[in-house]
Formats: structure tokens, C-alpha cells, sequence
């Protein structure tokens, strides 16, 4: 695409250019490679990051036995499950617990009517659409895909949360006996060993 | 089975082309289907490089991002961290993920429907018509499912900013800093005068009056550009009050329209295609009996209203009077004392007469025949006039002959009803010549003007903008620093109606609350909060004082309360009301109004024209209207319904007349009138009289922003001012040819199925013979049972989706375009991008004409995804990406699309719609407020196409599921049916036999698109069928030899 004196500079450039390429090529392949090998189902499996204020889901949920739904009071509602707002951790916390340096950090972030920025564990990828309503209403547990999360200090993911993860309940190849109890469409014959889809699984269940 | 002749040319044609014979075996025409871009510029490599890399090139630029593509995985095996921001105090009504309903109103006299607002984590995604309104039915026009991207339109105006008039510059000030001195300037002035659009709101009327009643010698004054001052005045002088009356097609079997485009831009088009449509369809089990209403046009152009017409008698632009006199005049024969004084001008316009003078277009037995029709349906008829192509220099006279036939024939308190609830309709150009002259006179001290935009849509004959410079202080509230807003001295940003508080009555009795559903997006007011503020200017409005919503309260309290509340507190009637939206208290009253004989001394012998002369009609734009909206990149870019042309402007000109003038399509001629002179790119138009060529107003806004500043030609500049009367249509003009070309973007000529019958349409007559197959137009639409490669699906669920449309009731307005643009997130494309045939709307509504080209037949058909059983899309899909379901539904599953197109090649509908660029991102700004959440927005690379709106399936099937039922047929309402005022498009379950859209796929006259290609496709189409007694022409017959 140049012209006259600079044609010969900038083709000696495209060589080393084509060069350079090549390697960038060759480390990626490799590296593609290893990512295959380390993530085998590029899952976040595991994930557990700090969160700015350490809430304790085994003292909340396990310790003082609060439903999940207390909280988390849309997952019955909503697609989303929804981190409480501040003001229902002040229900509790305006007279419990106030000497802590964490409650008082919350305390401060209520008054000045600043949110918490939490982040984010569980996580699907955009173009998935999954709503925990209907899930949460066939009388599916929490901790199906969440875990026991009544034991966990900092909340892991741990579930897989892929989409052959997914349709193992859905397509009832692996669904746990005790989904299968659960959600068991009207019409199957009560074998807890009968393998048919529990769920619907067309793409359009989850992808639009 | 007979063989089809592929060189006859088509019974339904698309472009004047076909007409030519054996276009499709062409050697040309084969060259461009074989070559997708036979005809259109393919952008330079260039030209990609830049817009996708800037600088690198793109091979290189692909070779880079594989690697980098790779190294980020391995980089960064964590996804992306994301944030989760809870409320600090979550208000009670929100769930985050669940949307809210709120009722409010579309607030505009020239189209107000009802509002149901759903709005997502706080701010509105969709706009729909509120199901309990009693006059929209849950149904909103284009404008009102466009509004909603207004709201959200970047180039607002933020706030108030003073102007400098000579330099242009502007300089933002505080609304304290503004009201302070402009109640000073405005309380100093002698004739203070208020120009606003009519307004709706009785509080916003009332607040202007407490204002102007403190400022003596002041006078507020309403202009609308697309008014009909001319149908005002005709009801003034007919009835003694300017109303616009109700109008009941469903009580009328005929009706008869001299140029109102009643369907299309008129004055409350939504309830007209509703109450339309619902006496356009039919039932085949009584086929022998059916009965259907019939619409005869008589005018020169082809609006929307003549598209749908039974009958169209073609007469030139300003000639409609002459007809309508002949009307009356036969309707009287035997009876001359009834004529009264206007005997003797009747007997100049007999229908001999009228014919002789028409040129040959308008027959004295058509004339004849249409009397006769009309007196057989006395009581039962209606006959109507107005728009703005109705506004000839005798627009006032065929508005007379019009009330005077619906009052010979009985229709008053019949089929129209000025009395029950009519809206009050002024004349409005009265006053605002007498502004004009006072400006010109130097007699105006201070103008506020709002919601209007007159330097724009006044002709340059009136004056406006040179007397501006004559008044001490301009004051403009406006959405836009649009034309006028930038000649004031204070351009003040107004608040959008979904941002404010309201009282609406538009029709008398029927009392809208307009609420806000989202706090002002920028530093905005409405009218009402902004003359509040210059009450009480030291006063100025704190975050937690909301003045216009206590008086806006008040004056509800007062004005419907104190009337309508039956005893109920205030607090909730006023609750009651938000909730549902409107307190009807419409008038029951059905009395005929009085024809007052003394209208008729404004009929006179007029002086005619000759027929031959070239007159020019100017139309409103069925997606711009007035040119308020130009901003909107969602209307700009609908295909007009006849031209089937985005994105401009342009001269209609009959097939014959071009000939003589040797234009076609896309030359650019010029057009000039002694008022004004433009260059306008032709389009050759099948159905224009033949000496009447016409344009739409609306366009070639100066100043309206990135989208629609210079979008086309403004033709406002060939209205007149004469004798008293705003003359817009039957002006003399001079067309000649200029020699440049301007390539418009035309969408006809995209997707086209190559000449494969797609269409079935059959007269009442036939219909009511034997409505079946026996009848249908073409042989080929329909096949027996025959072998299928495939297997078949099996739908064994519960639920299998379906669609049924009824093209008779279909008239083609393109409401569903947009809504199903904001439901589905579907982008915008441009000019440009039209012109490549790249537009991205998933339902388009394809116009065929049959007959011939001086005054042919149209039918629409609303194409959309057929979701077929044999797809052709499905077979060929590399990676699986579109497949069927176990409902019916041909999925398209976005993340799996790798852009081949593959699909879209085989599409035999051509509904399949490629993003080829990032088209999402124009979004920018606040403009990616108006994405629904529950649809993905699609990048570059990724095929997309009507789903069925499968998040409105999965929304109501898991609402269904939790209350252990079946889904309710109706209960899943697709947006384009949701939006379809005349109710053409019906949606539901296949599997329920007992279905309304099961019963319509059984329905005798109803075909599947392209049925010969055995794709089976989930939609029917009910066909068309017009009620002309004639039976098939010859002219039809001799393509199927």
C-alpha cells in the first residue's frame, strides 16, 4: 500500500513483523495448551475472594441458623437472588454486635448512604439468562449448586456452574437423587433410577 | 397442477421493474441475483481497517488478536471481577430483576393513548398502551413506541443556557439565575406572548393562565405545524364548535375519505385502526354471509389510508372539493330546496361536469356509483377529509361538502359523535397570523415558546425568523437547541413526559394523570414547573419540594375530584387513578349535532384550475410527523409504508409523469413554487395521480442533533399563506430534471424472494363463494401432502408457538417495527447502511402492488421469522447455532454464531439480519439506558432474527409453572402484537385446538408464506381480502397462461 522510496523499508518491516508473528503464534498455542491442561472445563471452580467487610455465612446461616431466604429474599421472586440491601443487615445490627470494627464500618456506610461494593462470586457468563426463581420454588436447595455454604467462613464456588454441569440435573444424567425427588415431573414413574430430563433444556431455556 | 409461466411478470409486484417483460430471466437481473453486491458498494479494505483497528492492519490486526486472545485466558484464568452493589435502603416496591407496570399517558392532542410504562431497577425500557383505556385499547402508534429513546436521547438539552442571538454561543446558567431574570424581563414587557403546541394538561393551562393574568396585555397563542386548522374551521362554520369528533368505523360499512390519511398520520390514527380493523375481518365458517366494511379514497397520493383502500379514485391535488360537491349534488337530485343557497354552485359541479374537468381520472358513473353506495348506507357511512394534503385553497370548502354529506346521509350521532367525547380542535391559525403580524408590526415586547418549533416549521413567507430580531426577549423551552431554541436569548431544556407530572384531557371527560416513572435525567422542567418558577422566582424549587405536583394535585382536587370522585377522599381517588391511569367521565350522550345551512354561503363557484398543471401536495411523514422526533434514529430509520424508503425525503412523481419529465427513481429534481424552491430526490410512485407529485413535511431539520440534523429536504417553505387560509396542497409547481442522482435508501428492492408467490388476495365476492384454496390468487401458494426428506418434529410438550396475520385488517402503519426494535433491543444501522440492504429490523412489513401502475392494489404482509419445521436456516448451520425446539421455536442461540451467513443465504424469507458492525455502540451515553435487560444486545459477527419474543415465553411459562397451571392462551402477547392497533397479528399456543391462533390457522383463507418450498413454517397468513364486488381483470389473468 506505500509508495516509492519507502516500499523496500516497510517490506523488510512486514518480514520482521511476520517474525515477530510467528512467535507471538507459537507462545500462544502453547499457552492455549497449558490453560486446556490447568482448566479443564474453564470453570471458576474454587473462586473465593476477599469481600471489603468478611461476612461470615457459617456464623449467620450455620451458627445462627437464619434461612437463606431472610436475606437473600428474592430468590423466590426474581432471576436474581440479590445481596441485601444495608438496610436489612441493620435490622439486626443496630443493636447487635455494634462494638465491632466491621459493624461500625457498615453502620458508617448506611448513615452515609454509601453501598458496599461486594464482589462478585457466582457468576454466568452474558449471555446465559438464569433465573433462581423457578429453581427455588420446585424445591431446589440452595446448596444443590451454591454448596454448603452454612460452613463456609469466605463463600467459594463450588459447583461448576458450566453448561454440561447445568444440564446433568436438566437432562437428569447426574442429577443428586435428592433433585430428582424434588423436581421429578408429574407423569414419571417413581424410579428414583429412571433417567429422562428433568427440566427443559432447548437452548432458548437459557440463551435470548 | 398448472405450471407456473416465471416470464409472465408477477401478479404482485414490488418495483415498476417487473412490469417489464421477462425482467426475471433477464440476463441483468440473474447477473444481480447472483452477486450479492451487484449493486452496492462494498466498503474498501481501507475503509475497514479504519473503522475496526485504527491504524493496524486487519490481517495483521486478526493475527495479533488470536494471540492476545491467548494470552489473556491465560493471564487472567479469573474472569473479569465484578461488583455487586446492593441498595443502601432498597425502596419497597423494587426487586431487582422484576419489572414494574406504571400507568401513565402518551400526552400529545394529535395522538394521546393510555400508557402502560414497564420500567426495570427504576427506569423505563417499553412503552405499551394501556389495555383499560377506552379509546386506545392498549394500543400506541409509532411516535408513542418511539418516544421512549427520546427520553433517553444524549443530546438533550441538560439545562437552562443563555444564548447570545447574534453569535449563537451559548452559556449554561443555573434555573435560579435564569428565572430570576427572565420573570424580571417578562414583567417589564408590554405584550408579552406565549406560543406553545396545544396544550393537553389542564393544570399546565391553568398555571399559564394565573401567569398571564398577571402580566396585562399578554395572550397565549397554540401552533402545531401539522394542525388541520382547515377541518377546525370547517367544523366551526358546519356545527358552531371546533371539535374533533369521534369517529366510529365499526359502526360504518362505508367508508368514504377525501385525503385524510385516517390510518396513517391523522389525528388519532390508533383508534381509527382499531375500530377499522375490527370491521375488516372475516370468519370463512359463514363465509356466504360475511360481511366486511369498504373504504373508497378519493384523493391524488398515495398515503397509507389509500394503500388499504377498496376503491381509490384518483382526482388531482386541490380537486377533491369538486367530487365531494358532485356528491352532494347527486345525493339532492329531486330535492333542490334542500341545497338552499348553494343550489346554483351545486349545479356547476355536476357529475358530468366534475368528470369533464378531471381530465378522464374521475368517471361521472364512478360518481354516480359512489352516491349511490352512500345513500344505501345512510346512518351507516362515514365521510371524512382533512390532513394536511386536504388543505387546498378550497380545503375549506370540501370540509363543508363533507359535513354536509355525513348530515344528508344521517351519519351525525351515528357513526360520528361530536357530542360524547369529542377533543376540542381550535383554529388554530387565526391567532397565529395575528402574532406574525405583530412581530412584523414590532409590536411583541417578550415571546415564550414551548414545545414547538415554529422557526422551523413556518414557511420563510411568514416571517418568523427576521421579526425575531424585533422582540426584546425570546424565551424558549425546548428538548433540543433546535432551531428556534438557538435564536432565544434563553434556551431552557424541557423534561421529557415520562419524566413529569400531568393532568390530561384531551378528549372531553376522559382525564389521564401523566406520572413521571423516572426523576429528571438532566437539569430539566416541564412547562407547568417552569411558569411556577416564574411566579415565584425568589422561591426556587429545593430537592424536597415538588410545587407542580401539589398543584398539579390541587387542581385535580378541584377540576375531577370535586365532579368525578363519588364520595372517595382525595388521597384515594387520587391512588385509585395513578393506578389505573384515567377517570372516565366521558359524556354518554350520542345526539347528532345540528348542520347549520349557513355554512353553505361559504360555498362558491371557485375558480379552477386546469388539470394539466403539475400541483404539488405536501403529506405528513408517517414516522416524523411534524419533524419534532427527527432526533430518533428508530423512526428515521422505519421504512416509510408505501415508499419503503429510510432515512429521507423525496418527490413522489406518477409513473406516467416521469416518463414525460424523464425522471426515475433516485434522479434529483428540482421543484419550485412562487413561495419556495428545493432539489428533492425522485421516487417514481405506482398509484400518484397523474399530474400530482407530493412530499412529506417533516424532514431537513437544521438543528435537531447527530441523528437528524440534516436529514432530508424541509418543504414547510411551500405552504402559503392565502386569503385567510394555510394552503398546502394543489400548489402550481415547476418540476424540472436536474441530472444528478442521489441514491435513497430504498428498502423494497432488499430480501425479495425472486418472484415466488408469497401473497393471496381475493375480492368479498370470491371470498364469500368459496373462501378456500379454490380461490386463492396463485395455485402455487398452496401443495398437497407431500414426502418430506425429514422425519418431522414432534411437539409432545404442552405447548407448541404459533403466530396467524390477517392481512385484510393489516394497514401496514409499522407500529410493530418499532416495538419490536425497543422490546428486542434491534440497532440501528444509517443511511448507508440501509442503502447495502443492512437494516436489522426483525419484522419488516413487505408492500406488493397488483393491478397496474396508475392506480394499483396493495397488500402488506408483516415478514418476520417464520420459525419453520423444515428450516432451510437450521440445515445449514456449521455449528449448530439455529435449531429447533421441542415448542415450534427456531432458536437462535447467539454465543454458537460465528457470522458465516450461511443462513441468511438460505433464507427463502430473508428475515435473517447480520450485525456487521458494532451497531450497539451509537447506544452512547444515557442512550444505553433504553436496552431491555432481558433480551442480549448482539455484537459484531452474530446473526439474530424474530424470536417469538421467547423472553415474553420463558417469562409467562415460569409464571404459569409456579402456579402449577399451563400457560392461558393470550397471556403470552408478542410486542408486535401487543402494539398492532388493528389486531392483525395474533399470537399463542398450536397445541390447544381451542387457541384463537389454532382457530385462525384453520381458517379456510389462510396460506402459509412460500408454502411450495414445504419449509412449514409455525405462521399463517389470513389472506386479503378487499371488498370489491368486481371480479378478477384481465389484466391478472394473463400472467398465469
Amino acid at each position: 500500500m506505500s509508495s516509492g522510496s519507502n516500499s523496500q523499508a516497510s517490506s523488510r518491516g512486514s518480514v520482521r513483523k511476520k517474525i515477530g508473528l510467528f512467535f507471538v503464534g507459537v507462545t500462544a498455542i502453547f499457552l492455549i495448551w497449558t490453560v486446556i491442561c490447568l482448566f479443564p472445563n474453564a470453570s471458576n471452580k474454587g473462586y473465593g475472594p476477599t469481600q471489603p467487610i468478611p461476612f461470615s455465612h457459617r456464623l449467620h446461616a450455620g451458627t445462627h441458623k437464619i434461612d437463606c431466604q431472610y436475606c437473600h429474599s428474592q430468590a423466590e421472586r426474581s432471576q436474581h437472588a440479590s445481596i441485601p440491601s444495608l438496610n436489612v443487615c441493620m435490622n439486626c445490627h443496630s443493636v447487635v454486635k455494634t462494638d465491632s470494627p466491621y459493624i461500625q464500618n457498615l453502620t458508617k456506610h448506611y448513615k452515609e448512604g454509601k453501598p458496599i461494593e461486594w464482589v462478585r462470586v457466582h457468576e454466568l457468563p452474558d449471555h446465559v439468562r438464569f433465573s433462581h426463581s423457578p429453581h427455588i420454588r420446585k424445591g431446589i436447595g440452595c446448596e444443590t449448586c451454591h454448596g454448603d455454604v452454612r460452613s463456609m467462613d469466605k463463600v467459594q464456588q463450588v459447583g461448576d456452574l458450566t453448561m454440561g454441569w447445568c444440564l446433568n440435573c436438566h437432562r437428569n444424567r447426574a442429577a443428586p437423587s435428592d433433585v430428582i425427588a424434588t423436581v421429578r415431573p408429574k407423569g414419571m414413574p417413581d424410579d428414583p433410577n429412571h433417567k429422562g430430563p428433568l427440566a427443559p433444556f432447548s437452548c432458548s431455556t437459557c440463551h435470548y | 397442477m398448472e405450471k407456473q409461466n416465471l416470464n409472465a411478470a408477477p401478479r404482485h409486484w414490488v418495483d415498476l421493474d417487473e412490469l417489464t417483460p421477462d425482467y426475471w430471466n433477464s440476463a441483468q437481473e440473474q447477473e444481480k441475483r447472483g452477486q450479492e453486491f451487484f449493486h452496492k458498494p462494498i466498503e474498501t479494505l481501507e475503509k475497514i481497517e479504519k473503522l475496526d483497528t485504527q491504524g493496524i492492519a486487519r490481517r495483521d490486526f486478526l493475527t495479533l488478536m488470536g494471540a492476545s486472545i491467548a494470552l489473556a485466558t491465560a493471564a487472567c484464568a479469573r474472569r473479569p471481577v465484578h461488583k455487586i452493589i446492593p441498595y443502601v435502603v432498597k425502596p419497597e416496591e423494587i426487586t431487582p430483576g422484576v419489572a414494574n407496570y406504571y400507568a401513565s399517558v402518551y400526552p400529545y392532542a394529535h395522538e394521546c393513548s393510555g400508557l402502560l410504562i414497564k420500567c426495570r431497577e427504576g427506569r423505563p425500557i417499553k412503552l405499551e398502551g394501556n389495555p383499560e383505556d377506552p379509546i386506545t385499547q392498549g394500543k400506541l402508534g409509532t411516535q408513542g413506541q418511539a418516544s421512549l429513546l427520546e427520553l433517553y436521547d444524549p443530546e438533550r438539552l441538560k439545562g437552562p443556557l443563555k444564548v447570545q442571538r447574534a453569535s449563537g454561543l451559548t452559556q449554561e446558567v443555573s434555573w435560579a439565575q435564569a428565572n430570576a431574570d427572565i420573570s424580571k424581563r417578562l414583567r417589564s414587557a408590554k405584550s408579552l406572548r406565549v406560543l406553545t403546541s396545544a396544550l393537553v394538561s389542564n393544570s399546565e393551562r391553568k398555571v399559564l393562565q394565573d401567569f398571564l393574568s398577571s402580566h396585562p396585555g399578554s395572550e397565549h397563542i397554540e401552533y402545531d405545524a401539522l394542525h388541520d386548522n382547515t377541518f377546525a374551521e370547517g367544523q366551526q362554520v358546519c356545527f358552531g364548535e371546533a371539535v374533533m369528533p369521534e369517529y366510529l368505523f365499526d359502526r360504518a360499512d362505508l367508508v368514504l375519505s377525501f385525503g385524510a390519511d385516517f390510518l396513517g398520520t391523522w389525528t388519532n390514527a390508533v383508534a381509527h385502526r382499531k375500530l377499522w380493523g375490527k370491521k375488516r375481518k372475516l370468519a370463512s365458517a359463514n363465509a356466504a354471509h360475511a360481511k366486511m366494511s369498504k373504504l373508497i379514497c378519493v384523493e391524488p397520493t398515495m398515503s397509507v389510508t389509500a394503500t388499504n383502500s377498496d376503491e381509490r379514485v384518483l382526482v388531482a391535488s386541490g380537486d377533491e372539493y369538486k367530487v365531494a360537491l358532485a356528491l352532494v349534488g347527486e345525493l339532492l337530485k329531486g330535492n333542490s330546496s334542500a341545497a338552499g343557497s348553494a343550489a346554483s354552485v351545486l349545479s356547476s359541479y355536476s357529475a358530468e361536469a366534475v368528470a369533464k374537468d378531471s381530465g378522464g381520472s374521475v368517471t361521472a358513473e364512478k360518481i354516480r356509483e359512489i352516491a349511490h353506495a352512500l345513500s344505501e348506507n345512510r346512518g351507516k357511512s362515514i365521510v371524512l377529509a382533512g390532513g394536511i394534503s386536504a388543505q387546498s385553497e378550497n380545503g375549506l370548502a370540501l370540509q363543508i361538502a363533507v359535513n354536509w354529506l355525513n348530515s344528508i346521509l344521517g351519519n351525525e350521532g351515528k357513526t360520528i359523535l361530536g357530542n360524547r367525547a369529542p377533543q376540542t380542535y381550535q383554529v388554530q391559525k387565526t391567532r397565529v397570523m395575528k402574532l406574525l403580524e405583530e412581530m412584523r408590526a414590532g409590536k411583541v415586547d417578550a415571546l415564550v415558546i414551548a414545545g414547538t418549533n415554529p422557526a422551523y416549521s413556518f414557511p420563510e413567507s411568514f416571517g418568523f425568523k427576521e421579526n425575531l430580531s424585533k422582540i426584546g426577549i425570546v424565551v424558549t423551552l425546548a428538548s433540543h437547541l433546535d432551531e428556534t431554541a438557538s435564536r432565544s436569548d434563553y434556551a431552557l431544556g424541557a423534561s421529557h413526559y415520562l419524566e413529569s407530572w400531568g393532568d390530561v384531557e384531551v378528549r372531553r371527560g376522559l382525564h389521564y394523570i401523566q406520572q413521571p416513572v423516572i426523576a429528571p435525567l438532566f437539569d430539566t422542567r416541564s412547562l407547568g414547573e417552569t411558569i411556577l418558577g416564574w411566579m415565584e422566582p425568589g422561591k426556587d424549587q429545593g430537592m424536597n419540594a415538588h410545587p407542580w405536583y401539589d398543584y398539579v394535585r390541587a387542581n385535580w382536587k378541584a377540576q375531577v375530584h370535586a365532579k368525578h370522585g363519588r364520595g372517595a377522599g382525595v388521597d384515594d381517588f387520587w391512588n385509585a387513578t395513578l393506578q389505573k391511569g384515567f377517570v372516565d367521565a366521558r359524556s354518554s350522550s350520542e345526539a347528532p349535532r345540528a348542520f347549520r345551512s349557513a355554512a353553505l354561503a361559504n360555498l362558491t363557484k371557485f375558480s379552477g384550475r386546469p388539470v394539466q398543471q403539475i400541483r404539488l401536495a405536501l403529506y405528513a411523514s408517517s414516522s416524523l410527523q411534524d419533524g419534532r422526533p427527527a432526533n430518533n434514529g428508530w423512526l428515521q430509520e422505519l421504512p416509510d409504508p408505501v415508499s419503503t424508503i429510510t432515512w429521507d425525503n423525496y418527490l413522489n412523481v406518477s409513473p406516467k409523469l416521469a416518463k414525460e419529465l424523464g425522471l426515475s427513481t433516485n434522479d434529483v429534481a428540482r421543484v419550485k413554487s412562487g413561495a419556495a424552491e428545493v432539489e428533492l430526490p425522485v421516487v417514481v410512485q405506482p398509484g400518484m395521480h397523474a399530474s400530482t407529485v407530493s412530499v412529506a413535511v417533516g424532514y431537513g431539520r437544521e438543528r435537531s442533533g447527530k441523528v437528524g440534523t440534516g436529514v432530508g429536504v424541509n418543504t414547510f417553505g411551500f405552504r402559503e399563506g392565502r386569503a385567510g387560509q394555510w394552503v398546502a396542497a394543489g400548489l402550481v409547481v415547476a418540476v424540472t430534471k436536474t441530472g444528478r442522482r442521489y441514491e435513497l435508501g430504498l428498502t423494497q428492492n432488499h430480501h425479495r424472494t425472486e418472484n415466488r408467490p408469497i401473497i393471496n388476495d381475493l375480492t368479498l365476492s370470491e371470498f364469500q363463494k368459496n373462501p378456500g384454496e379454490a380461490n386463492h390468487t396463485d395455485p402455487h401458494l398452496r401443495l398437497p401432502e407431500i414426502k418430506s426428506l425429514w422425519s418431522g418434529h414432534k411437539y409432545d410438550g404442552p405447548y407448541r408457538w404459533g403466530m396467524a396475520i390477517d392481512l385484510s385488517s393489516c394497514t401496514g402503519c409499522g407500529a410493530c417495527t418499532v416495538a419490536c426494535q425497543a422490546e428486542n433491543n434491534v440497532p440501528i444501522v444509517g443511511r448507508e447502511g440501509v442503502r447495502y440492504a443492512r437494516e436489522m429490523h426483525w419484522i419488516r412489513i413487505d408492500r406488493y402492488y397488483s393491478g397496474s401502475e396508475d392506480n394499483p392494489d396493495v397488500v402488506y404482509q408483516p415478514m418476520l421469522c417464520q420459525h419453520c419445521e423444515n428450516a432451510s436456516c437450521e440445515t445449514v448451520c456449521p455449528v449448530l447455532a439455529t435449531v429447533h425446539n421441542d415448542e415450534g421455536l427456531n432458536e437462535m442461540v447467539y454465543n454458537r454464531c460465528v457470522g458465516t451467513r450461511y443462513c441468511q443465504n438460505n433464507c427463502p424469507y430473508k428475515v435473517r439480519r447480520f450485525n456487521y458492525f458494532d451497531y450497539w455502540k451509537n447506544h452512547q451515553d444515557q442512550a444505553n439506558l433504553v436496552w431491555n435487560p432481558d433480551v442480549t444486545v448482539r455484537t459484531r459477527g452474530i446473526m439474530e432474527k424474530c424470536s417469538f419474543c421467547t423472553q415474553r415465553i420463558q417469562e409467562k411459562k415460569l409464571l404459569a409453572k409456579s402456579e402449577n397451571r399451563l400457560v392461558r392462551d393470550g397471556e403470552i402477547i408478542t410486542a408486535c402484537q401487543q402494539t398492532c392497533a388493528s389486531e392483525a397479528i395474533v399470537f399463542g399456543n398450536l397445541n390447544d385446538p381451542k387457541s384463537r391462533v389454532s382457530q385462525l390457522q384453520k381458517e379456510a383463507h389462510s396460506f402459509r408464506a412460500l408454502e411450495i418450498l414445504n419449509n412449514k413454517p409455525q405462521i399463517a397468513y389470513l389472506s386479503k381480502v378487499r371488498n370489491k364486488q368486481k371480479e378478477r381483470t384481465e389484466h391478472d389473468g394473463q400472467h398465469h397462461g
